[in-house]
């Protein structure tokens, strides 16, 4: 199947679970080959109905990680997907956007779905201070030193004050 | 205890060990030599590279890109650029998609040779890791004669490259090539007809097809259980886009795949030769012109600053899939950059295929996924007394090899 077959029953699939359903091209090279992009939102309640949904596309949906960012009221998920995988220039690169308020961020695992997923969740756990429900206990990164500290938020919550510090000698204390 | 009863414990490896070359803490619980559980934890080298970028503007970026892995340091400033170009909607010139292919190919050949000799090592066979590293100086040296640094290349700027290969520098690189092709030979008779290696890497360490699509296991790693992925293959960027690249696995070689330290060992030995073959490819069909789109940095970083999108790039680095994911609003640093390098997804890996080894097998198999911590980027010393040093693990490394070789002198005797 190639990439535009694949988007084509990724939108049908995906059709009342996600909105702002976008598809960006590049090309690449003499033989101007293009590289799809698929961009999508989902609500943060249904957002693992989707992830669930990737599964009746392929038997093992990619999932390559989750990136995030602090957008001041939300906290917005990005969950990346490499799909229709092992065929050659037919790879579908699909994120799906998932915004979780900033005063409980509060998500799903999807290990049980996914267990490659579980570095991820737990990088989000401890740099944007996300309840990720079903996810095991443990740290992956940070040391208990920054307990309450969560880096990527750019809010009192985040790295800032142990940033003034780098340099002194006995920084994070 | 009587002797016969084994003895049950639990052993931190690392964060500081000959190994992994890298911090990382690898906890295994061992009953009598066999490894029944594994647990880790990473973080030890985590330098806050993504959050430091956020201060910074793009061309600042590119600099910190490349100091995030001082082997895949084309790779990262590629996948930097192209998730850059991809939100700036810039197109990079054909000349310029073919040297970032020859560019990121000499980073495989080195980082591949790399590998070869850790594996030599970790197996107790010191003179194949000199022998090996000594094969790779020469890949060293070209990429220095080419971008003027062995390691951080600085070669590469958003929207193309920073330099050219010129006419008078590809015989030198044909050189190389040739040289190559003499003892690739020598390097496969070594790795895959030696009995000695073959004892200590077949059946050991196995990752089945189905435990590394579940987990997501990219790269080598994951064309040595079977899956035919490669983003040069299945993504197009750069020039891979022209190339018809087909991923390798140990079938390619064998016609069978165990999945095992062995098939690890042999997929990146034949993706030298991929390697060598795509640069020969590029040295050929490269079209003249332009190699970079803005040649005036002031110019490139004014186009950059009034981005307001989102761009995300993969990129088969070494190790396996590389992504970038930046996000621009219209001001002078990104609102986000995420880095994922492979060894953060082919560490899940890790308690399975060290589940049910030998004690002594651990470094070769954690080694065999080729990790590479500080793209990566902590444990519980359990008990301070039985932390192996490097004496103690190389001992016992070559132990089983002297072991193993008896054995199978005795067996071969009485036949």
């Amino acid at each position: 199947m190639n990439a535009e077959e694949f988007i084509e029953k990724l939108k049908k699939e995906l059709a009342n679970d996600v909105s702002n359903f976008r598809v960006v091209t590049t090309e690449h090279g003499l033989s101007k080959s293009k590289a799809y992009r698929v961009w999508a939102d989902a609500d943060s309640k249904n957002f693992k109905n989707v992830v669930r949904k990737l599964f009746s596309l392929q038997e093992y949906p990619h999932f390559s990680v989750s990136s995030g960012f602090d957008a001041g009221k939300t906290i917005e998920i990005l969950l990346h997907f490499a799909l229709n995988y092992a065929n050659p220039k037919a790879l579908v690169l699909f994120t799906l956007r998932v915004k979780l308020p900033k005063q409980r961020p509060k998500m799903k695992t999807i290990t049980d779905l996914v267990p490659g997923a579980m570095i991820s969740e737990k990088e989000k756990r401890e740099f944007f201070g996300i309840e990720i429900e079903g996810l095991a206990p443990g740290k992956m990164f940070l040391d208990d030193s920054l307990s309450g500290v969560y880096p990527w938020r750019r809010d009192s919550k985040g790295a800032n004050k142990i940033a003034k510090n780098l340099h002194s000698g006995d920084a994070i204390e | 205890m009587r002797l016969s009863e084994k003895k049950k414990c639990s052993i931190a490896i690392g964060p500081i060990h000959p190994a992994l070359k890298e911090p990382i803490q690898i906890e295994v619980k061992i009953e009598g030599e066999k490894v029944t559980d594994v647990d880790f934890a990473l973080g030890h080298v985590h330098r806050g590279i993504e959050w430091i970028g956020l201060r910074r503007n793009p061309l600042q970026i590119l600099y910190l890109a490349e100091r995030v892995c001082g082997i895949c340091n084309i790779s990262h400033p590629l996948a930097f650029c192209t998730a850059i170009e991809n939100a700036a909607n810039i197109k990079v010139p054909e000349r310029a998609e073919y040297l970032r292919v020859i560019y990121a190919e000499l980073e495989r050949i080195h980082s591949h040779l790399l590998f070869l000799g850790v594996a030599a090592h970790e197996l107790g066979f010191d003179s194949i890791l000199h022998y090996t590293w000594l094969v790779r100086e020469k890949v060293l040296d070209i990429i220095e004669y080419l971008t003027g640094n062995r390691i951080t290349k600085a070669v590469l700027m958003i929207g193309g490259v920073r330099r050219d290969i010129t006419k008078e520098q590809i015989p030198k690189i044909k050189e190389m090539l040739k040289y190559y092709e003499k003892v690739y030979k020598k390097l496969c008779n070594i790795f895959l007809d030696d009995p000695t290696i073959k004892l200590r890497t077949r059946d050991i360490g196995v990752l089945t097809k189905e435990q590394a699509l579940k987990l997501c296991i990219v790269g080598p790693t994951a064309r040595a259980s079977g899956i035919k992925k490669d983003i040069r293959q299945d993504f197009p960027y750069a020039a891979y886009a022209d190339l018809k690249i087909e991923a390798i696995t140990p079938a390619t070689l064998l016609n069978e795949i165990r999945g095992d330290v062995f098939d690890r060992v042999i997929v990146r030995l034949l993706e030298v030769k991929q390697s060598m073959d795509i640069i020969k490819r590029c040295l050929k069909e490269m079209p003249e012109g332009p190699i970079t789109h803005e040649p005036v940095l002031q110019k490139l970083l004014v186009e950059l600053k009034q981005v307001a999108n989102e761009g995300i790039a993969l990129v088969e680095a070494p190790r396996g899939e590389l992504i970038h994911y930046i996000r621009m609003e219209s001001s002078e640093a990104p609102v986000a950059w995420k880095i994922r390098a492979p060894t953060y997804a082919n560490m899940h890996a890790i308690p399975a295929i060290l589940k049910d080894c030998q004690l002594a097998d651990v470094p070769i198999v954690v080694a065999s996924i080729d990790p590479c911590i500080s793209c990566t980027n902590r444990a519980i010393i359990a008990d301070k007394n039985t932390v192996l040093n490097q004496e103690k693990l190389h001992e016992l490394s070559v132990k089983k090899t002297l072991a193993l070789i008896n054995d199978k002198a005795k067996g071969e005797g009485n036949d």
